[in-house]
């Protein structure tokens, strides 16, 4: 894997060096602010695949190096780790507003950085044989959707790739959940509605509802991430605050007015379902990401007709009976 | 570990080391200024820098009680930043500790 890292710490980038050499990456290049970090990219034929960002830097702070990174196409969804000292929320949210996919603390442990590192490098792995896959067929973005995956959506506040919205949650886990609550939005019969569409419909559909979702999710702090089919799972700061009554009308509404159509000019009539909010106060880091599913399956659940729910509770009737 | 993981920590280690004595120096005249004219924005801005950068790394070489004093004058700046009744006492406190620590890491 290939990896850029930018530290304006000499003593850190040798700490790094060496630490990336025993854990098995040895193709790294590092930069000492933010401006050589991005003459080194211009210049680059092969691009990176994974970047190492100090916050706290002169001149250009690490968090906006990941937002001059994000502005270009290649480096859209390219793993972006922060390796900082700053510990204190505010710099973790705005990491992961600007597109960090995930954050880790100084000092680096070693055990830890290997475990973040050998994630990440699956992930570009799996990225790399997708892109294979695609390349020399059809037109992709005309191709018909896998409504099953999980989209990346850009340029929308608070909406982040699913990943990075498990490492938001991990990461706040250490400082406080205390205030903040998990909640799932589901699409009703989004099996339907999105049925037949290209892959270019369907992404343009769900950033669509994504735009909605966040329009409605302020002024609270939130993020939000696409979890395949029609399901988003979201966290917000206004924690016991949150109404899901409310907020479903208000996104269905702000849905109407954005009047949404196919590509054939059929109107798409798009209803959702918000769960309740499940509070994250005091879970703990595993069960405080394992209530984002949870919300997301209630949101489900309540997307199911009367009807449909009574199949879904009937127990299976035994063969003679 | 491996010898060659070893090593090249070491090597890092007298880096920090030979840096530290150059921030211990920055650090001691940040604090002759904060005695002589307070908490002044410079001043605070000099002192967390240096906190800033010695936490980052000293802890990882092993000098753990050095990181911990660091980040706790580092965090006490930031939580306070802003605050035009930052207690210089406090602040005082935690720089002598730092200066104690760095002139003896281990």
């Amino acid at each position: 894997m290939k990896i850029l890292a930018v530290d304006d710490d000499e003593v850190i980038r040798g700490l790094l060096a060496e630490i990336l050499k025993i854990i098995g990456f040895t193709d790294v290049t590092f930069a000492a602010s933010g401006k050589e970090a991005l003459n080194i990219l211009q210049a680059a034929k092969d691009p990176f695949e994974c970047f190492l960002l100090d916050i706290e830097m002169p001149g250009m702070t690490g968090i906006t190096l990941v937002t001059h990174i994000r502005k270009m196409a290649e480096y859209a969804r390219t793993p972006i780790l922060m390796v900082t000292s700053m510990a204190e929320r505010v710099y973790v949210d705005n990491a992961f507003a600007a597109g960090a996919t995930d954050y880790v603390n100084k000092p680096i442990d070693v055990g830890e950085m290997h475990a973040r590192l050998q994630l990440v490098s699956e992930l570009v792995a799996e990225r790399k044989k997708a892109k294979g896959a695609h390349a020399g067929g059809a037109d992709v973005a005309l191709a018909p959707a896998d409504t099953s995956e999980r989209l990346h959506i850009e340029n929308i506040d608070g909406v982040i790739d699913y990943l990075s919205l498990e490492n938001y949650l991990l990461q706040l886990s250490r400082l406080s959940l205390f205030g903040n609550c998990a909640f799932g939005v589901a699409i009703k019969d989004s099996k339907h509605l999105f049925q037949g569409l290209s892959s270019y419909e369907f992404h343009s559909a769900i950033t669509d509802v994504a735009e909605a979702l966040s329009e409605c999710l302020k002024p609270h702090r939130f993020f939000l991430a696409h979890i395949g089919g029609g399901d988003f799972a979201g966290i917000s700061d206004a924690g016991r605050q949150f109404d899901a009554s409310e907020f479903e009308t208000a996104v269905s509404d702000k849905l109407r007015e954005m009047d949404l159509y196919y590509s054939n000019g059929r109107p798409m009539m798009v209803h959702l379902a918000v769960s309740d909010p499940i509070q994250l106060d005091w879970r703990s880091s595993r069960s405080s990401v394992n209530a984002l599913l949870e919300a997301v399956g209630q949101a489900e659940q309540k997307t199911l007709s009367p009807a449909d729910a009574l199949i879904e509770i009937q127990p299976p009737v035994k063969p003679g009976h | 570990m491996n010898g060659d993981f070893l090593a090249g920590m070491e090597k890092v280690r007298v880096k920090f080391l030979s840096e530290l004595s150059v921030r211990k120096q920055s650090l001691n005249d940040a604090y002759s200024a904060l005695m002589a004219e307070g908490a002044d924005d410079r001043v605070i801005q000099d002192i967390s820098w240096i906190a800033h950068k010695v936490s980052g790394s000293a802890a990882t070489l092993g000098f753990k009680e050095l990181g911990r004093q660091a980040s706790r004058t580092e965090r006490l700046i930031l939580q306070s930043a802003g605050d035009p009744t930052l207690d210089d006492g406090a602040l005082r406190v935690e720089v002598v500790e730092l200066l104690r620590l760095m002139d003896d890491p281990s």
